[in-house]
């Protein structure tokens, strides 16, 4: 019987040596096994780190990689788009208005005449920049904190964790808006407001994870070996942890994007003439029936860079999972 | 017997734990280990039995200093350590060591062999570079017996017993006076027990290393001890030498633990008597008063509920914490 | 032979497909279990002598893979019986006890609701019938006022009575096979004589046949009539218990009893230890698995497997009693 998994073919039942011989053996074999034959803590396996088991195991699954390379065209088309086509994102121009996309206008143009690759390309920067810093923000001051709270533990900890508790009563609704009445209309402050509550869950993961690993006996032993406390969450905790908050990292930046995309949509978010992808499905609603492309071609992209962050966060967490190591 | 290496004296160690029952969430004292005396000659092992909850890895944690106790003293090389800081502690981690029960858990997964051997070496200055410190860790490992090609390989590499290897070479390191081993093979299988064990007794004849050696298997424990410790819910209940020990059990409890450990010899189990417990050992929580075994002990009698039995020296150092023997004698 | 056998196992293998390749747990084994018969089965961590004892069951996870010669259960093939066959199987015909009494109880049913749950699935007993009934066994595992502990939850049960509680659920159904996998491993010593002892008694009452599973050669000692030794993946020795201990034939088991045979005695001696370490069932050595660790291994014994050989009716897979016989 055969499995097939992540692309390999294991045989289940391989020959056994043996039953070779009949009555007759050859009395040679009966002399005594040489020393090296005897080697019974030789480890024939491969040596393989924990980050290379982990690559390895990203490497062998397919929607993970699939998502790699998406949003690696997506950068890619964010850096480049606007260099390659000769129009700027905001510049009308009224003698080509509402076009379907052609030779000239590969995505076509919007009822100012802008062109719509350029601007769909622009809203790849934004939603990028506010997905890929927003996550990194929350995840420097999550980790930062929980791992604090965490290690610090007792009275420290219950009021840190309240605190959190607190914050997190206020909806995240209301401090974006908050933030935009002060810092106005623009990718910076989406960011803040996004930084300000998001942060919360982060925290309260690395706590739980820092609280779990802190009773395992490696860490009772780097304190038997006399390590300090700085050292032991450096050398030990965070390296320990670090599967999970990567994993999170890259859920939160799909959020991250979506929830700009929101924003802009509803218009709260980044103001026009700036495009996002938010504001371009917004912009090209009241002519959705007449020129579908205009939201068609926002839609894919917020689609699929969340659908490839996904893939990437599923496959890391499978990569990273301490369990599923033997 | 050149002098007592470490000795512990009325050591109590309470833990506080929150109180579920109480909507105040007031804090109840887990009496872990409650008044604990016994001392270890250089060079010497010191057997602790007793079976779970019964307080024996807390003594082993305490004695270097994981815990701070709440009361008693541990002299160490003459001096008492129990109040100090870390910081004042700090040298003394040097010479006192641990090895661990679960080999899968004692070592960091994301660390190779060889920088979890040679990480006590760094922390307390014993190699001055980077090549004296590959050497020594080269040496240590081919001193437990596994290879120098296994340095540069994870934990997940090994199997139960080369990684219980690796955990004793840590120890090792730093040239340690004394080593706590908690329960250090009993999450191996019998075949590889063996080996640890007599790897343990090497290092002992050729370092002059004291052990404290805690254990529920008590065939281990004899096979190791000089002398032997019998715990019950955080007491000492019965020491002695190793071999009087075994042979002329004074307190109950030793007695029925002894006769339930099963023999690898059919014969010998169709024969034998065994006296088999009733019931569970009381939680630590709320430990009965008096005798804390008087609740399965068939020979307890009214003054075991009134009184704490003091451990007493009953013949030339064997001691036992039992009314029956106080009355008798 | 095995006109009287109530489980016959011949050729089992059992894989597990794991991230990086296959790791054969069971690579071989001819087993049979007679009626009554109280049998254990050794080894260590990793030979295969639970994942022998699940695959009989049915109860392996989504990842293994069986394939037998033949697998019998009283006369009945488990090989194609249906999933539903099966579970009418459990719990009835086959009752079975883990190691860790603390998660093989459900927190949320009373003990009362477990031990009812199959007298009234497999026997269709009436509510007070089955209550009556589980109050019996209750009392027959030792266990006091059993009308009021039935209706307790297992959180207020020590890690002993749990056990006691799983044996009364394993037998309330005067199952023809036990099968006990580890069941004292978790307890201490001094719970571990009751649940032992309760075992030994339950068996000589009902006449169910025991599968006692364990690493601990002296639980094997206390209790069992006949003994199967299995070292990576495949079963060594297997004989009558006084043989096994007195007069072991494979080197297996003579290493594994030297190693605890020098502990607990009074006078102080060099133990005698098995060198190195099992095999790797991912990539099992070519011939015996005990070749490497063997103080008598010969080259025949890299190359080829030897089969479990009838050497004046005691059994034992060992290419030394072929060199006697052929020499």
């Amino acid at each position: 019987m055969r499995i097939r998994m992540t692309g390999k073919k294991f045989d289940m039942f391989p020959e056994r040596s043996g039953d070779i011989w009949g009555d007759d053996i050859p009395a040679e074999l009966f002399e005594p096994l040489s020393e090296e034959c005897r080697e019974s803590d030789a480890i024939n396996r491969e040596s393989m780190s924990y980050w290379g088991q982990a690559r390895a195991k990203m490497a062998a699954d397919p929607l993970a990689m699939a998502g790699l390379v998406v949003i690696a065209l997506m950068v890619l088309f964010a850096i480049l788009g606007p260099l390659i086509r000769p129009f700027p994102y905001d510049e009308q121009n009224y003698s080509a208005i509402n076009q379907t996309p052609n030779a000239e206008h590969w995505f076509g143009t919007d009822k100012f005449g802008r062109d719509l690759f350029v601007r769909v390309a622009y809203g790849a920067r934004i939603s990028l920049a506010v997905g890929i810093v927003a996550a990194f923000v929350n995840v420097t001051i999550g980790v930062i904190y929980g791992g604090v709270s965490g290690y610090l533990g007792g009275t420290a900890d219950m009021i840190m964790m309240r605190i959190v508790d607190i914050m997190d009563t206020i909806p995240t609704l209301l401090y974006i808006i908050l933030v935009m009445i002060f810092l106005g209309s623009n990718v910076r402050s989406i960011i803040t407001a996004l930084c300000l509550s998001y942060w919360l869950n982060t925290s309260r993961m690395v706590r739980a994870q820092v609280l779990s690993i802190r009773t395992q006996d490696f860490v009772m032993a780097a304190r038997v070996a006399g390590e300090s406390g700085w050292r032991i969450l450096t050398r030990h905790m965070i390296p320990n942890s670090i599967g999970p908050i990567i994993v999170m990292v890259t859920f939160l930046i799909p959020q991250a994007i979506f929830y700009e995309a929101f924003l802009s949509f509803i218009g709260i978010g980044i103001a026009v003439p700036v495009a996002s992808w938010g504001t371009l499905a917004n912009d090209s609603l009241s002519n959705m029936n007449m020129y579908p492309h205009l939201t068609i071609f926002p839609l894919v992209a917020i689609s699929l860079t969340i659908f490839a962050f996904n893939f990437v966060g599923d496959g890391l967490r499978d990569a990273l999972d301490p369990r599923l190591k033997r | 017997m050149n002098g007592e290496l470490l000795k512990i004296s009325d050591l109590k160690m309470y833990f506080r734990v929150r109180d579920v029952s109480s909507w105040l969430g007031a804090h109840r004292s887990l009496k872990a280990v409650d008044g604990v005396s016994f001392g270890i000659g250089r060079g010497r092992t010191f057997g602790l039995v007793g079976e779970s909850g019964c307080g024996k890895t807390t003594v082993g944690r305490t004695a270097l200093r994981l815990y701070r106790p709440t009361d008693g003293s541990i002299i160490f090389d003459g001096a008492d350590i129990a109040g100090l800081s870390d910081k004042e502690f700090f040298p003394y981690r040097r010479k006192m060591q641990m090895i661990f029960q679960d080999p899968f858990t004692s070592l960091d997964p994301r660390q190779t062999v060889g920088d979890i051997i040679g990480t006590p070496l760094t922390v307390h200055h014993l190699v001055s570079n980077r090549s004296e410190r590959a050497e020594r860790v080269k040496e240590l490992i081919n001193m437990v017996g596994l290879r120098s090609d296994h340095i540069g390989r994870y934990p997940h590499e090994f199997s139960g017993g080369q990684r219980q290897r690796i955990g004793i070479a840590r120890a090792l390191a730093t040239m340690p006076e004394f080593i706590v081993c908690d329960e250090p093979v009993s999450a191996l299988d019998v075949s590889i027990q063996a080996q640890i064990i007599n790897l343990l007794e090497e290092f002992q004849e050729k370092f002059g290393i004291t052990y404290l050696f805690i254990s529920h298997d008590l065939s281990v424990v004899r096979h190791i001890s000089h002398r032997v410790g019998v715990m019950y819910l955080g007491r000492l209940v019965e020491a002695g030498e190793v071999n009087e020990l075994y042979e002329n059990m004074l307190h109950p409890y030793t007695k029925s633990l002894m006769s339930a450990v099963p023999a690898a010899d059919p014969e010998a189990a169709k024969t034998r008597r065994r006296i088999i417990l009733e019931g569970d050992v009381p939680s630590p929580l709320d430990p009965p008063s008096g005798c804390p075994f008087r609740t399965r002990c068939r020979e307890a009698s009214a003054v075991c509920a009134e009184q704490t039995p003091p451990l007493v020296d009953v013949r030339s150092g064997h001691m036992a914490a039992c009314h029956k023997l106080s009355i008798k004698g | 032979m095995s006109g009287d056998a109530l489980l016959h196992i011949k050729n089992l293998r059992t894989s597990f497909l794991m991230s990086d390749g296959v790791v054969q747990a069971v690579r071989g084994v001819d087993l049979s279990v007679k009626r009554g018969e109280f049998l254990g089965i050794v080894g260590e961590s990793g030979c295969g002598k639970s994942v022998t004892m699940l695959s009989v069951m049915g109860l392996l996870p989504d990842n293994a893979a069986i394939k037998a010669d033949t697998l019998t259960f009283d006369g009945k093939d488990l090989l194609s019986a249906s999933p539903r066959e099966m579970r009418s199987i459990h719990g009835d015909e086959i009752g079975m006890i883990f190691q860790d009494p603390m998660t093989s109880l459900d927190p949320l049913f009373t003990i009362g609701n477990q031990l009812m749950e199959p007298l009234r699935i497999h026997r269709k007993m009436s509510a007070s019938e089955a209550e009556r009934r589980a109050a019996e066994t209750l009392e027959m595992v030792g266990i006091s006022s059993p009308a009021q502990r039935l209706k307790q939850y297992p959180h207020e049960f020590s890690g002993g009575m749990r056990q006691r509680v799983m044996i009364a659920i394993a037998m309330s159904c005067s199952p023809k096979l036990l099968i006990a996998d580890e069941p004292t491993t978790a307890l201490d010593v001094t719970i571990q004589a009751q649940i032992l002892e309760l075992m030994k008694d339950m068996k000589e009452k009902s006449g169910t046949a025991v599968v006692l599973i364990t690493h601990d050669l002296g639980v094997i000692a206390s209790v069992c009539s006949r003994v199967v030794v299995m070292y990576g993946g495949l079963i060594m020795e297997e004989g009558e218990c006084g043989d096994i201990f007195y007069d072991p034939l494979h080197p297996y088991t003579k290493g594994l009893l030297a190693s605890v045979s020098g502990m607990g005695s009074g006078e102080k001696k060099k133990l005698v230890p098995i060198p190195g370490s099992p095999p790797d069932l991912m990539n099992p050595p070519d011939g015996c698995p005990f070749a490497a660790r063997c103080a008598f291994a010969m080259k025949i014994c890299a190359a080829a497997t030897p089969k479990l050989t009838n050497r004046g009716g005691r059994l034992a897979a060992c290419w030394m009693l072929r060199r006697k016989l052929t020499a």
